[in-house]
């Protein structure tokens, strides 16, 4: 923590309220002041954006149940954060939580923690919380994320709009959602989520367990997709999987294993990155540009599916105790989402043991797998009482 | 070691408990963790403020097996939790739980091992992605030169 006391001359960007392009000021802050004081500070550089632009977006939708609108200093930004909600367009009530995003065109960045990371803490962040306003930066794509939590106001930031990695677009604004979401009781889970219209599963586990492969597989078959990486949660009036994005990330030679979805305007292959520690990035494919039947905004959960990549050749599900099934779900959630804690592992908790959870054994039969799952959803009946 | 008291880690560790297996999560170094067996009862007992001979002495009440069986697995069991950075020694006098972790004991059962199983493939992730928690002092120190040219 040396150097806390340390002094930042800020080229604070100060709009004039006339109208006229924002000027600069030169603007003295410590870094409690600078850090303390995002919620005020960014409000300033958004405006400062817009003027510079000219050209604002506005973008209405209903995310996890909540009608939330984000406002876009430019189109370039719009576009690269708006791919991903567009199955969740079209609400038009009064926002509940509003995020503003905003890239530096030729004015000052915010406030920014000097942390970097290279290949060996590729992906760093700074998170600060203090109770009135949650933070966190990403050095490597230089992204910051502010929430006003009493405002409902979140600030997005970063330097370069069009140079965002495919990934973050994939799963845009997670960690303002994540925060907020939270305090409405839906947790932000490192999991896919597929089904049919009257109830799906949550297909959990870490990074190459098999989550694409069963949710990839579910979307070829025509089944309802919520999500492939990030999905929220809720356990109240019932369990519930809402999706936030219609993305999936995969692995290029795994694509292989899809031709279906292999091709068309919804696949965004991985272009050598300029941010060296991801110069590795997985294909990003937007299923509602690929498969618009098949995103919707949520079902009921019926069952948690670990899947288990297997020699046998054959595919299967057993049931599978709820301490598993946490161990599952829980450790990878919040190692990815960086700022999780006890609440959050409380809450998993309280979704595991709601429902039934299997392994679901993957033989090598893509074909294979949306049958089981389908099956699975059948037997477990439209309350889900055929299981725990 | 019988009259030490021992916490959970937190907020560096975290855990819940579901159908009697406890879940703990070191958030520093990612390894996450199963005690299973009487193992989750162990960790209630010392969250309520029991020492290590009260635990020994409720579980010997509540389990049918030879009380230095007992005895001689709890202290295994504390010890690999401490070794693992997920219960820390507690200062102060444990008298005032005494009552409560009494109030614990159920009707003698088989006993049941406590044992710790412990995962490390989450730790690369955290690794790779550490987080760097800021408090009220503000963000570690600022970029001088890169705000100063409003880069």
């Amino acid at each position: 923590m040396a150097g806390h006391t340390s002094s930042l001359l800020l080229r604070q960007t100060v709009p004039d309220g006339t109208g006229t392009p924002a000027r600069a000021d030169d603007v003295t802050l410590n870094s409690a002041e600078a850090t303390n004081g995002l919620h005020r500070i960014c409000p300033q550089h958004f405006r400062a954006a817009l003027t510079a632009s000219g050209k604002p977006v506005t973008r209405a939708f209903r995310i996890a149940g909540h009608a939330v609108r984000l406002h876009f200093a430019d189109d370039v930004i719009a576009r690269r954060l708006t791919r991903a909600f567009a199955h969740l367009e079209g609400d038009t009530q009064e926002p509940e939580l509003t995020v503003n995003a905003w890239q530096s065109t030729g004015i000052a960045a915010p406030p920014l923690p000097a942390i970097h990371s290279d290949a060996a803490t590729r992906g760093a962040v700074a998170h600060f919380d203090d109770g009135r306003a949650r933070a966190l930066y990403q050095p490597a794509i230089r992204i910051l994320n502010v929430l006003d939590v009493p405002q409902d106001v979140g600030w997005f930031w970063t330097e370069d709009a069009a140079g965002i990695p495919e990934w973050e677009c994939a799963t845009p604004i997670r960690h303002i959602l994540h925060w907020w979401l939270a305090e409405r009781g839906a947790q932000q889970v490192h999991a896919a989520a597929v089904g049919n219209k009257s109830g799906g599963v949550l297909v959990v586990g870490k990074g190459g367990s098999g989550k694409s492969t069963v949710s990839l597989a579910c979307a070829t078959a025509g089944m309802a997709y919520a999500g492939d990486d990030y999905v929220a949660a809720t356990v109240t009036p019932e369990p519930y999987v809402h999706s936030l994005y219609s993305s999936a990330k995969v692995e290029p030679h795994h694509l292989l294993r899809f031709p279906a979805l292999s091709e068309g305007p919804g696949v965004v292959r991985p272009e050598r990155s300029e941010v060296a520690p991801f110069d590795t990035e997985k294909t990003v494919l937007y299923l509602h540009e690929l498969r618009p039947d098949v995103p919707v905004s949520g079902f009921p959960l019926r069952a948690i599916v670990l899947p288990k990549i297997t020699e046998s050749g054959t595919s299967g599900l057993a049931p599978i105790s709820a301490p598993r099934a946490l161990a599952a779900l829980a450790p990878s959630t919040i190692v990815q989402l960086h700022t999780a804690g006890q609440d959050a592992l409380e809450a998993m908790k309280r979704l595991v043991a709601e429902v039934p959870s299997f392994e679901l054994e993957l033989g090598g039969e893509i074909d294979a797998i949306a049958p089981l799952v389908s099956q699975l959803l059948t037997d477990l009946g439209s309350d889900g009482t055929a299981g725990r | 070691m019988e009259r030490m008291r021992f916490r959970i880690n937190a907020p560096q560790v975290i855990t819940e408990t579901i159908d009697g297996e406890a879940i703990m999560i070191n958030l520093g170094t990612g390894n996450y963790y199963s005690v299973a067996g009487s193992g989750a009862e162990v960790c209630g007992f010392l969250e309520q403020g029991a020492d290590v001979e009260m635990v020994i002495e409720s579980l010997s009440q509540g389990y049918e097996a030879p009380r230095d069986s007992i005895a001689s697995a709890v202290r295994d069991l504390i010890a690999d939790l401490e070794r693992e950075g997920l219960i820390v020694p507690l200062e102060g006098d444990s008298s005032a739980s005494v009552v409560a972790v009494a109030a614990e004991r159920e009707a003698r059962r088989p006993f049941e091992k406590p044992y710790l199983e412990k995962y490390t493939d989450m730790q690369d992730l955290v690794l790779l992605d550490p987080v760097h928690e800021v408090d009220e002092r503000g963000w570690p120190h600022v970029q001088p030169a890169a705000q100063a040219d409003g880069a």
